[in-house]
């Protein structure tokens, strides 16, 4: 059994040496970080579940043809592979919407996730809900901003060169998104009262 | 230090950005000035929520991952 300390660094290399335990410790370690960072720009479980099996299998490629450059950090490059396919895929969607129900709803939401879908924390299925509807009730610019300070971990600098904006737009898309997210599980807790 | 910069460095502080001498001196304003340290407090708040929604994929999918490593 493969030690879990071991770094992202050290489990690509013994990867590349066949060991393909390494790169099962690598996916367990950073799968809830990518999954969702795509799941939060995408609104959808299934979508971005298709998405985090394309990232990982285009990385495994990389690594697989000797193409992986070592200088950079793991989980910083897989999340802006991530980023980028689900921001294209939010972009396709765009263009393409898809269909709602009468009160405006996603049809994927009505469906039930009997699967494998499992709780990382011990939460209440109805407050996460909540959470991730707020999330996702934030303009696109705000959510991006979000998304990549909280989920992806990249500083603000990182986002505004990333975003091309200032750092001082980053910087204030993200404090109006944390004010609404504010607002909003305040108006829930009220409404709760 | 005007609002829109003590704004910003809020912000940094809550996501440990900001510079060490602009941290010294808001850590003296947390305790002294009670809007302050009231919206930091609702912003870290905020801040723990949002990490109870970290997700994970399935296992099926995770499984397939697995085997096409």
């Amino acid at each position: 059994m493969l030690k879990t300390e071991l770094s992202d660094s050290c489990l690509i290399s013994l990867y590349n040496k066949g060991n393909k335990e390494a790169m099962s410790v690598l996916i367990d370690r950073h799968k809830s970080r990518i999954f969702t960072t795509i799941y939060l720009i995408v609104k959808d479980k299934f979508i971005a579940e298709d998405i985090l099996q394309d990232v990982f299998i285009k990385t495994i490629n990389v690594f697989k043809n000797k193409k992986y450059n070592e200088q950079g950090k793991f989980l910083p490059w897989i999340l802006r592979i991530a980023h980028n396919q689900a921001i294209d895929h939010f972009r396709k969607e765009r263009r393409n919407p898809k269909i709602t129900l009468a009160d405006g709803s996603d049809v994927f939401n009505c469906l039930k996730f009997s699967e494998d879908f499992t709780e990382s924390e011990n939460l209440s299925e109805g407050t996460k809900n909540h959470l991730k509807k707020i999330i996702h009730s934030l303009p696109d610019k705000q959510r991006e901003v979000l998304v990549m300070r909280h989920y992806m971990d990249m500083s603000f600098q990182e986002i505004s060169e990333a975003t091309n904006v200032s750092i001082n737009t980053a910087l204030g898309r993200m404090r109006y998104a944390l004010i609404a997210l504010r607002k909003k599980i305040k108006h829930k807790q009220i409404a709760y009262e | 230090m005007n609002k829109t910069s003590t704004n910003n460095d809020i912000i940094k502080y809550i996501y440990n950005e900001l510079e060490e001498t602009k941290k010294t001196k808001l850590n003296f304003k947390i305790l002294t000035d009670f809007l302050i340290n009231e919206e930091i407090a609702s912003y870290l708040k905020v801040k723990a929520e949002l990490d109870l929604c970290f997700e994970n994929p399935s296992k099926r999918v995770v499984d397939k991952i697995k085997t096409y490593a």
